[in-house]
């Protein structure tokens, strides 16, 4: 059974499948070197799956993008205590990200972008904390953002699309994936 | 389109989410976009100040740094890069802040043309050119930060 069930309103899944998607993007495959971050992962798929099939088997219609949103957004908030939990260095700053709305700068300044939180948080996992200056932005498309000082290359800045990193530097500007951007943190430790 | 003069100096607020105060830097990409708003310093550092913190802080938003630069220093910028941006500085009076403006990149000299975005490279060297202010809750500064570059 296939439902009208999307953030874009043009594709068609099941809500089992939809999961499989969201989770794939927000980075639940990678959680497994992580005991906690699995656990919590695996928890709150149960969780959105009992949602889901609640809100299918009482009757919401389950095109209404406000429902599909509001489950996005929750699932936002504990993929970033995820990470917070992880990381508690890094709590206040992610917490403060999460609270900026869309329209922050501009009416077209949107606030954090899921796709990038699952990059972002598929690479800090695996990189860890490298550096004591990691600083942490949105930009106007929500992306993850971050600036920290490289022995090599000086300030590096990383910005977190959709499973691709732009990595730039005074003489560096170029995309690495996820496990490249890992390996580039930490050879340069 | 009204451009203010090269030897004026503008500041730019800084909050979340750019402005991470642990680290006392502001996002690289603080001046990607092709309208970024500014504010002229005319009246004193003050005054500049307390227009940022009226235009932006709404109940969310506190501003925790201010960026300035001048007018000068931003278009020379703009010149350095292989695909040269001709920034001009447009006055954008606003109800909230008759000293608010715009800085605008175009692809031309004759600034007919306005690029849709600047480059994260250019987006860079701007942010290292800026003098940097962090302020208090009042807006008051508490510290002052040169430019790197």
């Amino acid at each position: 059974m296939e439902y009208a069930f999307s953030s874009s309103g043009d594709s068609f899944f099941s809500p089992s499948s939809t999961l499989l998607v969201e989770t794939s993007i927000l980075g639940i495959d990678d959680c497994c070197g992580v005991e906690y971050g699995s656990a919590t992962a695996e928890l709150q798929y149960a969780y959105l799956s009992s949602r889901l099939e609640k809100t299918y088997y009482s009757g919401v219609e389950l095109d209404d993008l406000a429902v599909f949103d509001n489950l996005l957004i929750d699932v936002k908030e504990l993929y970033l205590q995820i990470l917070i939990d992880v990381f508690p260095k890094l709590g206040h700053r992610l917490s403060a990200l999460a609270k900026v709305e869309d329209g922050w700068d501009g009416h077209d300044a949107n606030s954090m972008s899921f796709e990038s939180l699952g990059t972002f948080k598929r690479f800090l996992l695996k990189a860890d904390l490298f550096a004591d200056d990691i600083g942490i932005y949105l930009d106007h498309n929500g992306s993850f953002i971050i600036s920290y000082t490289d022995p090599m290359h000086g300030l590096v800045d990383m910005t977190f699309n959709n499973q691709v990193i732009e990595v730039c530097a005074d003489e560096l500007e170029m995309d690495m994936s996820i496990a490249d951007a890992v390996a580039f943190v930490k050879t340069k430790r | 389109m009204k451009f203010i003069s090269d030897d004026e100096t503008v500041g730019r607020a800084l909050f979340v989410p750019d402005w991470d105060p642990g680290v006392k830097r502001l996002t690289p990409s603080a001046f990607k976009r092709c309208d970024t708003s500014v504010t002229r310093l005319l009246d004193g550092e003050q005054t500049l100040i307390n227009y940022l913190k009226n235009d932006v802080e709404n109940g969310k938003a506190v501003v925790q740094a201010v960026g300035v630069i001048s007018v000068s220093k931003i278009k020379a910028i703009g010149l350095i890069t292989d695909n040269k941006i001709h920034f001009g500085v447009k006055e954008s009076i606003t109800l909230k802040n008759p000293h608010h403006a715009e800085i605008i990149p175009f692809s031309d000299e004759q600034k007919t043309n306005i690029k849709s975005s600047v480059s994260k490279g250019v987006s860079r060297k701007l942010v290292d050119a800026l003098n940097l202010w962090i302020v208090d809750t009042a807006g008051l500064i508490t510290e002052r930060i040169e430019p790197k570059s």
